[in-house]
């Protein structure tokens, strides 16, 4: 890892970042196969950069951050803005027993923007401060607050209740 | 926790990648070389190398253009480009075969000698002084009064005049006997340039066709038309204001690129420029 002072090796970057990048990614492409390709194409980065960090969680903020921005390009990408309105039924992840109100909150989530799905994986799911959000994604902490609550209302509007209040 | 929030977390629990995908992903250490170097550091000479000979590519063609044009332009103001172009290749007599045209044909080099009244209305037979038996300066350069000027010879109705009596070395104008001059080729059954079959120019006041010759182009009081006599060169000078005719023997010194001379006919001071036209020549005259 060159001059990085955290000695890890790749298998264990992938075993142990890897699952975290692949959501992130899918958070942002709601299909499997747009997400492999960010992973695949984040780790190939990683390999190539050798980032220079002192902790595991430098390193996986980092990794974070390179997949956000990749997704970003793929999402600027015009085959992509063609084809995902296609995509968004095909984008629900593969469970055993979705009950009607689980494959309702899915759909809800898989419907979300890419800007704000992302805020909320980082937010609900890895438990990021709204803090660690801005620096992972680069956005100001008004930006990442304004979408999570965009988001919210969005999930609200479409699943009703109290969903995600404050 | 939020029920909403468990249901998130349950919803991206259950996205997980793939074990071919994982496969996939440690496997990329073999496919992708470490610390490969960075695509602009390889590009980086070729960009410049492409950069640079597109930029001396432009300058190139930009001074190319500059040269052309600078070479089309026409050789006196108020005339077309057709005229200039009708000037420029003139085909030459087949004295020599395998010549080409463009090599010794008339090519009004300098632009910015259409200031000058020589140069403005003279085409340029010849750029070569060696192949000229006769006249002191090379193609356009007229001379001028102040320079080594020809005496004019008088004018003489049927007699060949001795037009030329200072500048001819007797060796050039014995090194060019009549039939060395116009030796009757195959290839003088070729039509002449379509370009020359152009009408000319507009600074030609007066166009006739004198025993079907070739059309004359006069500048001056005279109109003037070659033609040949067996082995003679002849001029056939009219006077339009009196009607006058006075003929010029030329002869043994036109040459395969024409001729240019000063001569003195009814008082007048003549320069008069042979130009070849296909198998024949043009006449070109100005008054002094």
């Amino acid at each position: 890892m060159g001059d990085c002072k955290m000695h890890i090796s790749f298998e264990q970057a992938v075993e142990r970042f890897g699952p975290t990048l692949y959501r992130l990614a899918f958070s942002y492409c709601h299909n499997r196969e747009d997400a492999e390709d960010v992973v695949q194409e984040v780790f190939v980065k990683y390999l190539r950069a050798e980032p220079n960090c002192d902790a595991e969680e430098d390193l996986k903020r980092w990794l974070m951050t390179v997949t956000a921005n990749t997704c970003r390009d793929l999402l600027k990408s015009a085959w992509y803005k063609r084809g995902r309105p296609a995509q968004l039924l095909q984008a629900l992840p593969h469970t055993d027993a979705h009950t009607d109100l689980r494959l309702e909150v899915d759909r809800a989530l898989a419907a979300l923007a890419p800007k704000y799905s992302q805020v909320v994986y980082l937010y609900y799911y890895e438990e990021y401060s709204v803090r660690d959000i801005a620096q992972i994604l680069r956005l100001s902490e008004t930006a990442v607050r304004s979408r999570l609550d965009r988001a919210r209302k969005q999930l609200k509007r479409q699943l009703g209740g109290d969903w995600l209040e404050g | 926790m939020k029920d909403e929030q468990r249901r998130i977390k349950e919803y991206y629990d259950h996205i997980q990648m793939t074990e071919d995908f994982k496969a996939r992903l440690l496997a990329l250490p073999e496919a992708a070389p470490q610390k490969p170097v960075p695509p602009f550091r390889l590009w980086k000479p070729v960009a410049v190398a492409a950069l640079a000979a597109v930029i001396s590519l432009s300058g190139l063609r930009y001074l190319a253009h500059r040269h052309d044009s600078t070479v089309q332009e026409p050789a006196w103001p108020g005339v077309s480009d057709a005229a200039t172009e009708r000037t420029s290749p003139v085909p030459l007599r087949p004295t020599e075969p395998g010549q080409e045209p463009s090599e010794t044909a008339p090519v009004p080099t300098d632009p910015s000698g259409t200031d000058t009244p020589e140069t403005a209305q003279a085409p340029q037979p010849s750029t070569s002084d060696e192949t000229r038996p006769h006249g002191s300066g090379t193609a356009g350069q007229m001379p001028g009064p102040g320079g080594p000027e020809p005496r004019p010879t008088e004018p003489v109705i049927t007699n060949p005049p001795q037009p030329v009596q200072t500048d001819p070395p007797p060796v050039e104008t014995g090194s060019l006997p009549p039939e060395e001059i116009d030796p009757p080729g195959p290839e003088e059954t070729d039509p002449p340039e379509p370009i020359s079959t152009d009408p000319p120019p507009d600074t030609s006041p007066i166009e006739t066709e004198n025993g079907g010759d070739e059309p004359t182009l006069v500048e001056s009081d005279f109109e003037g038309t070659y033609h040949r006599e067996g082995d003679r060169d002849l001029i056939t000078l009219v006077q339009r204001s009196t009607g006058n005719t006075v003929t010029l023997d030329l002869t043994g010194m036109v040459t395969e690129h024409g001729y240019s001379g000063t001569h003195s006919v009814l008082g007048h001071t003549l320069h008069i420029y042979l130009v070849p036209y296909g198998q024949t020549y043009r006449v070109y005259i100005e008054d002094e």
